[in-house]
């Protein structure tokens, strides 16, 4: 009996460290724009690990592929900090221009390329060499920079002017200006990479792009019964199926989920305040919604489409990734 | 015959592509805003600190042409793709007749259809009416005054920053949540304090404030007249008399002193404390820090009110001329009336102009020296169209007639 009791703890030992070789260290790494920390917590106890001491005002965060290291905008700082995951710490930094906001990397994970929110640039910066090779002028107050799945074109949403530029990341020419909604801000291509989706923050709807002919094909309006606030939508992000885009209505204290192939919202559930940017575990069952208004994370059950719970992470937190 | 028909309609076409198309004959064609500035010899400003005054010689002189200007860059982007570049125009004049002769020489010579006047009230209303009949749209970006938006309100004559009954509407409804019911008014000499203790009456009538008394203020050291020149004797009272101050003050010499003066330890509102503004630079949220920093760098200075209106009132149009795909006016009036757009002014919602009156809606900031302490429209207040229609003139209540 004895023997079997050590059999099984040993087998369980083993599948676990098995588990966590296979999957990474399960952290949720989340930025605090105001605390100038990433929050780094135990993906099932939600436990703090550590607070990982950044530049000022860390804002998004994209890990390279095997996600050994964590890119981060430094925006007060004007640098893109590097954690090493395994150590938690920051290790080296990229200069990319001033007040970097959002980042995209390719999947060679040499380069890396960020929106210039004060300089109305997009950045490109050659990973490798820690150097800026092109930057490229935009509309007003670029945000949103989100790469093709195939990485042969870069999409940067243009806050005050209202369009996105498509450009060519290998010839760097821009190769359309398409006119949204007010306040462009995230986006995300289909599974198939034929439809760009991309929230407009101010005119409340999402504008859907033909990746083919560049042009504005659809919207998705949003209608949320009894919401506290104007429906903003900012985050957005394709679920593991690739069948539901959830997008965040911000000021609405909502998430929506709406069915791709129809484009019609299917449902919604209430999260936080001032509800922004969420993320996916590698298994695609939980959806992490950060709640940038009410300084805390709600945690939805993707296949239930229910909040289970909602976690307290430090101030203003502004984009949750995780290594598992 | 079928054929050479097809052939020759075909033809008829591609000469018209060729030679028409809007796009192809403005090809980087100017589209002009003229900035049609008054004379300003007595500053209407609120909180502006006469430290500064004193210390920067140049700061009085800085109208909202910057923020013109920065709507200018920004809308540079927007008439890229159509083949339009945005110029902007300064012209000084005295009078309305002097401003008129500006407009008409920019609208002769250069086309110009849109203009921002900087004036105050009474030159704005009288350029307005002498401009009626004309093919041109005017935006008001400087003067508060309500009669603007009710008997001196004229249909080619557009408002972005908001006017009095706006403000002291949002200040009243921050009293009343608050429960701060019974208020001391302190009334200066000039006759926009009066102005704007009439708006604040009105305010105070609407949303159930109580004023308890109207004390008229002098702005003078004589020892003879310290019932009306002293905070401590304008402030008198019992314990249980004002629950805070409102000060009309629109040269804001006096109203400094009044915090921390009172005899009872109560809040101050209105010109100094906690004041309704259309912006303010240390707001912090709805991408506000964005603007006030492209601002501040450019110009070294910080973005206030009239600058935040002029910036939005270039927004309107260049935003107008992109969504509806033409530089004409009518297509840009049209735009301005549309009561479906949403105007990103930096606020937090996307806002409409009321066809009443030509206002633009918008919430209302409550600012202390460094801090934006609320918004109005308070949540509590609620409206069967819109929410900021509870600010200002409301559609039953409109004085203004456009003829």
């Amino acid at each position: 009996m004895k023997r079997l009791l050590s059999f099984i703890v040993l087998f369980a030992a083993f599948a676990v460290s098995e588990e966590t070789l296979a999957k990474g260290t399960g952290y949720l790494f989340i930025s605090n724009e105001k605390d100038h920390t990433v929050t780094v917590l135990d993906g099932k106890t939600f436990d703090v690990v550590k607070n990982i001491q950044t530049g000022r005002r860390p804002r998004d965060m994209k890990f390279n592929a095997d996600k050994s290291l964590l890119y981060i905008t430094a925006s007060a700082d004007s640098r893109i900090d590097i954690i090493d995951v395994s150590k938690l710490e920051v290790i080296d930094y990229l200069l990319p221009g001033d007040d970097p906001e959002l980042i995209a990397l390719t999947g060679d994970g040499k380069l890396l390329i960020t929106s210039n929110e004060d300089d109305n640039l997009a950045s490109f910066v050659d990973i490798a060499n820690n150097k800026i090779i092109a930057q490229i002028p935009t509309g007003v107050e670029p945000e949103g920079v989100t790469l093709s799945p195939d990485d042969k074109r870069v999409y940067v949403t243009a806050e005050v002017s209202q369009m996105i530029h498509v450009v060519d990341v290998e010839s760097r020419e821009v190769l359309a200006d398409i006119l949204v909604g007010s306040r462009p801000r995230r986006a995300f291509f289909t599974s198939d990479g034929k439809e760009y989706w991309v929230t407009n923050e101010i005119s409340g709807f999402v504008s859907i792009i033909d990746t083919e002919t560049l042009e504005v094909i659809d919207e998705v309006h949003f209608d949320p019964k009894g919401a506290p606030g104007d429906v903003t939508p900012v985050g957005i992000a394709l679920g593991p199926d690739g069948k539901t885009a959830y997008v965040t209505l911000g000021h609405a204290n909502r998430l929506a989920l709406v069915d791709v192939a129809t484009r019609k919202v299917r449902k919604y559930l209430l999260v936080g305040t001032r509800a922004w940017n969420l993320d996916f575990t590698g298994d695609g069952k939980t959806l992490y919604v950060v709640n940038s208004g009410s300084d805390d994370v709600s945690i939805v059950d993707v296949e239930s489409e229910k909040v289970k719970k909602t976690i307290p992470v430090g101030r203003y937190p502004h984009t949750i990734k995780i290594d598992d | 015959m079928f054929r050479v028909q097809t052939f020759f309609f075909g033809a008829l076409l591609l000469l018209v592509a060729a030679g028409s198309p809007a796009v192809a004959a403005e090809k980087n064609s100017p589209f002009v805003i003229g900035y049609l500035e008054g004379d300003w010899t007595a500053s209407e400003e609120w909180n502006r600190h006469p430290a500064d005054m004193g210390r920067l010689p140049d700061y009085l002189p800085h109208r909202p042409f910057a923020g013109a200007e920065i709507g200018v860059d920004d809308a540079q982007y927007l008439g890229r793709g159509m083949g339009i570049t945005y110029v902007l125009e300064r012209r000084m004049g005295k009078t309305a007749g002097e401003l008129l002769a500006a407009l008409k020489g920019l609208n002769g010579e250069q086309g110009a259809k849109v203009f921002l006047v900087d004036a105050p009230q009474a030159v704005t209303a009288e350029l307005a009416k002498l401009a009626a009949g004309m093919d041109v749209l005017l935006f008001n970006v400087s003067s508060f005054a309500d009669s603007l938006r009710a008997e001196d309100c004229a249909g080619n004559l557009f408002h972005t920053l908001p006017n009095n009954a706006m403000l002291m509407d949002a200040l009243v409804q921050f009293l009343v949540v608050k429960k701060w019911l019974r208020v001391l008014v302190l009334e200066g000499p000039l006759e926009e304090d009066k102005k704007m203790v009439a708006a604040f009456r009105r305010a105070a009538k609407r949303f159930g404030l109580k004023i308890v008394d109207v004390r008229s203020f002098l702005l003078t050291q004589d020892p003879r007249a310290r019932e009306s020149n002293r905070v401590e004797q304008l402030t008198s009272g019992d314990a249980d008399s004002y629950d805070a101050v409102f000060v009309a003050d629109a040269h804001g010499e006096f109203s400094y002193r009044v915090p921390y003066s009172t005899v009872l330890p109560r809040p101050v509102v209105g010109a100094h404390g906690l004041t309704p503004r259309a912006w303010h630079w240390s707001f912090l949220r709805h991408g506000a820090p964005q603007v006030n920093s492209r601002f501040e760098r450019k110009y070294g200075r910080r973005m206030d009110d009239r600058d935040w209106a002029a910036w939005i009132a270039v927004k309107s149009v260049s935003e107008a001329v992109l969504r509806r795909k033409s530089p004409e006016l009518a297509a840009i009036r049209e735009h301005l009336l549309d009561q479906d757009i949403k105007l990103d002014a930096f606020k937090g919602g996307g806002y409409s102009y009321r066809p009443w009156d030509n206002q633009l809606r918008q919430p209302i900031l409550m600012a202390t020296d460094n801090w934006v302490a609320a918004m109005a429209p308070h949540k509590a207040y609620l409206h069967p169209e819109s929410k900021l229609d509870t600010l200002g003139y409301d559609k039953p209540e409109t004085q203004c007639a456009f003829n």
